[in-house]
């Protein structure tokens, strides 16, 4: 089932009245919305708000998404309206039509959003955590590190990962699983602490 | 989702623990029951004080319905914070805001109120909602029969009437989500019927007049024969059909607003466009008074708003599906 | 756990995937991996900004928001309840009363047992407070739909069994919202 299928999969079932699903949907794109909504707005805090009332606004209006647009594009432009209204509401300017509709905010991959954290703590947990997530990576054995590195950086699909470590598929899946489950482990009380607990 | 396929297990399950019946009541019977409801409110003379609750709001009103040869007459009073009063008079609906001195007027069109589908529409009544009895209950010193009527989807509220047994009256309501909890209830806490109710009893408390009140009338026009607008609604759930299109404006106002009612015999949605002419107090989106939904949303420099007594998928639905297909 | 591995990455098979599902569905610390396996592709990409708390405070959020549904027509799981349920009610009372558990039906009025499983936490909620009124999450109306509500109600059902009583919801504002 290939990735569209499981946002639609789970898209479905939050229309069936899962909640849980819908929240999975969150726990995915909430890091990329924000990246994207934080072009516009500059404050952290506000940017979560933001995002937030996007998320919200989006599971009330899942009645009308149908799937033939990606969910993360019609939770994108969600994004952006929300942001618009939030910049109106607030008095402030609302870029023009050109900065908002560009597709390149879309694809925007950049890291300097990161200066701007407003509490040390928030702030410190992130460096942790970035730091955490190195540190692991460089223990790694080769082979796990090269396989994760394929997938989440170049974004290769298995198959192609199998051809270039020339490997098996099976093996892959078991590289990629092992790393990430070798890195949550470092991560997990870290998390603990960051009282990003919900689950 | 379906809704709760747990209910007709529950059903049975009381049958079985309490030997009441539950067996759901043939479309006839069930309209019925509800044209009598319909009947009572209209021909009775009755005067009694009830609560409404919705979210977690109560208030409490009087309310006078006396009719005689000359028409029908109904008088509404809030009893609990800012006064409010509602008049009747035949067609016409008068608003009194006595705190801020408004009085908002709205002609009703002389149609068959109950039930507002014609007969060959109402059979989606039973389509979209299992009908049957509820036990009886005592309310406000009457024996009432009840009725239940749940949706068989998540776009529609649950609803449980109680009427008198004897006359038919409506005297207690609630409407139910699909959570199971409830949206809007309405309840007579004392009331009469037939007797002591006079003419006097439902005339306007206040005195409205120019300059010292402000008139707002809403008024409607193509009263006479069917109106195209050119606004159609593309997709709404099943068993509601459109029962009424016409062209509205405001007081002193040329600026022409459509309005379509859809109703599936027991909920009715409302869908109002108006362009959207540099308003800036349009605020987008869900919002709600009681139990009634709001959604607005702009299409092309028109505003949609679609309201009525339905989930709040339903008139985003409905609102998503608006769209102009006139010339 | 390898297989939420597979599935974020779109590469389980379809019978398997929805299997996970179902198990996502149930399990908090599955979730959990979920959540976690993407701060850490997040993390990777160079963004690993964790602002805490927001998935908890979003959860709450969504907690309080109305379930949402979409309209499905199909042959209703009804009618198989009905069916099943001679086999069912002699089976086991465990069976019966887990189910009655969660349902305190407002349209009944028997009140129902409370039972030994576990379940959502929206069912909870439905226990203690029978009957609770339902917290309409949307905002309340600005002033400007108010010539709409009055409009609304004369087609309003409720209208024509109720009487005027039933414009005692479109009357129930604030003072100030009145233009």
């Amino acid at each position: 089932m290939g990735d569209r299928e499981v946002d639609q999969q789970l898209v479905e079932r939050a229309q069936r009245g899962d909640k849980h699903a819908f929240e999975l949907l969150v726990a995915k794109y909430q890091r990329k919305l924000a990246r994207l909504l934080s072009r516009f707005i500059r404050d952290p805090a506000e940017v979560e708000d933001v995002a937030q009332e996007a998320f919200i606004k989006a599971y009330r209006a899942l009645p009308s998404f149908r799937g033939d647009s990606a969910f993360y594009t019609w939770l994108y432009r969600i994004g952006i309206n929300t942001a618009k209204n939030y910049l109106v509401a607030m008095g402030r300017r609302a870029p023009t039509s050109t900065e908002f509709d560009s597709e390149e905010a879309e694809n925007f991959e950049n890291g300097d959003y990161l200066r701007d954290l407003n509490t040390p703590e928030a702030e410190l947990i992130t460096k942790q955590i970035a730091a955490t997530v190195n540190q692991t990576m460089e223990e790694l054995p080769e082979e796990l590190r090269t396989a994760i590195t394929l997938r989440e950086i170049e974004g290769m699909s298995y198959e192609d990962i199998a051809t270039v470590m020339n490997c098996p598929i099976g093996t892959v899946r078991s590289r990629i699983f092992r790393a990430r489950e070798t890195i949550a482990a470092r991560l997990r009380p870290l998390l603990g602490t960051a009282k990003d607990k919900r689950w | 989702m379906r809704r709760r396929s747990l209910v007709p297990l529950i059903a049975l399950i009381g049958f079985l623990a309490a030997g009441a019946a539950a067996d759901p009541l043939q479309p006839k019977e069930a309209l019925a029951l509800l044209e009598r409801v319909a009947d009572a409110a209209r021909t009775l003379n009755y005067a009694g004080i009830f609560v409404y609750q919705y979210g977690d709001q109560v208030e409490t009103s009087r309310i006078v319905h006396y009719t005689d040869a000359s028409g029908e007459f109904e008088k509404l009073e809030t009893l609990d914070g800012p006064r409010r009063e509602i008049i009747r008079n035949n067609d016409e609906v008068l608003c009194y805001y006595p705190d801020a001195k408004i009085l908002r007027s709205e002609k009703r069109l002389t149609r068959r109120s109950f039930p507002a589908l014609l007969p060959e529409e109402l059979h989606s009544l039973t389509e979209v909602y299992e009908i049957r009895k509820g036990d009886p209950e005592r309310i406000a010193g009457f024996n009432s029969q009840a009725l239940i009527l749940e949706p068989k989807d998540g776009m529609r509220y649950g609803h449980k009437l109680w009427a008198d047994s004897g006359s038919g009256l409506l005297l207690k309501a609630r409407m139910v989500n699909e959570r199971n909890h409830v949206v809007e209830q309405f309840m007579f806490t004392q009331l009469t019927i037939g007797t002591g109710v006079t003419r006097d009893m439902v005339n306007p408390s206040f005195n409205a007049q120019a300059p010292a009140w402000r008139f707002d009338r809403f008024t409607n026009n193509n009263m006479a024969g069917s109106f195209d607008s050119g606004w159609v609604v593309t997709q709404y759930p099943p068993g509601f059909h459109k029962i009424m299109e016409m062209r509205r404006s405001r007081q002193g106002s040329s600026v022409p607003i459509t309005h379509l009612v859809y109703s599936d015999g027991l909920a009715a949605i409302s869908i109002f466009i108006e362009p959207a002419g540099g308003r800036t107090d349009v605020r987008e989106g869900l919002s709600h008074q009681g139990a009634i939904n709001i959604y607005t949303r702009t299409v092309n420099d028109q505003i949609v708003t679609v309201l009525g007594e339905a989930p709040a998928v339903t008139v985003i639905q409905i609102a998503n599906a608006v769209a102009y297909q006139g010339k | 756990m390898e297989r939420i591995s597979v599935l974020m990455d779109g590469e389980l098979e379809n019978k398997e995937a929805m299997g996970e599902f179902e198990r996502l569905r149930g399990d908090s610390a599955l979730r959990e991996t979920w959540d976690i396996y993407h701060l850490i592709g997040d993390a990777l990409r160079g963004d690993s900004r964790v602002t805490a708390g927001f998935t908890g405070r979003f959860g709450e959020r969504l907690d309080r928001e109305p379930v949402v549904l979409a309209p499905r027509r199909r042959p209703t799981l009804r009618v198989i309840a009905r069916a099943a349920l001679p086999i069912a009610a002699s089976v086991c009372g465990v069976v019966v009363v887990a189910w009655l558990v969660i349902y305190n039906n407002p349209f009944e009025s028997h009140p129902m047992a409370t039972a030994q499983r576990s379940r959502p936490s929206i069912a909870q909620k439905q226990l203690t407070a029978p009957q609770e009124l339902a917290q309409v999450a949307a905002a309340p109306a600005s002033a400007s739909v108010n010539e709409y509500l009055l409009a609304h109600q004369q087609f309003s059902p409720s209208t024509a069994m109720q009487g005027v009583a039933s414009y005692v919801r479109t009357v129930s504002v604030q003072e100030s919202d009145i233009r």
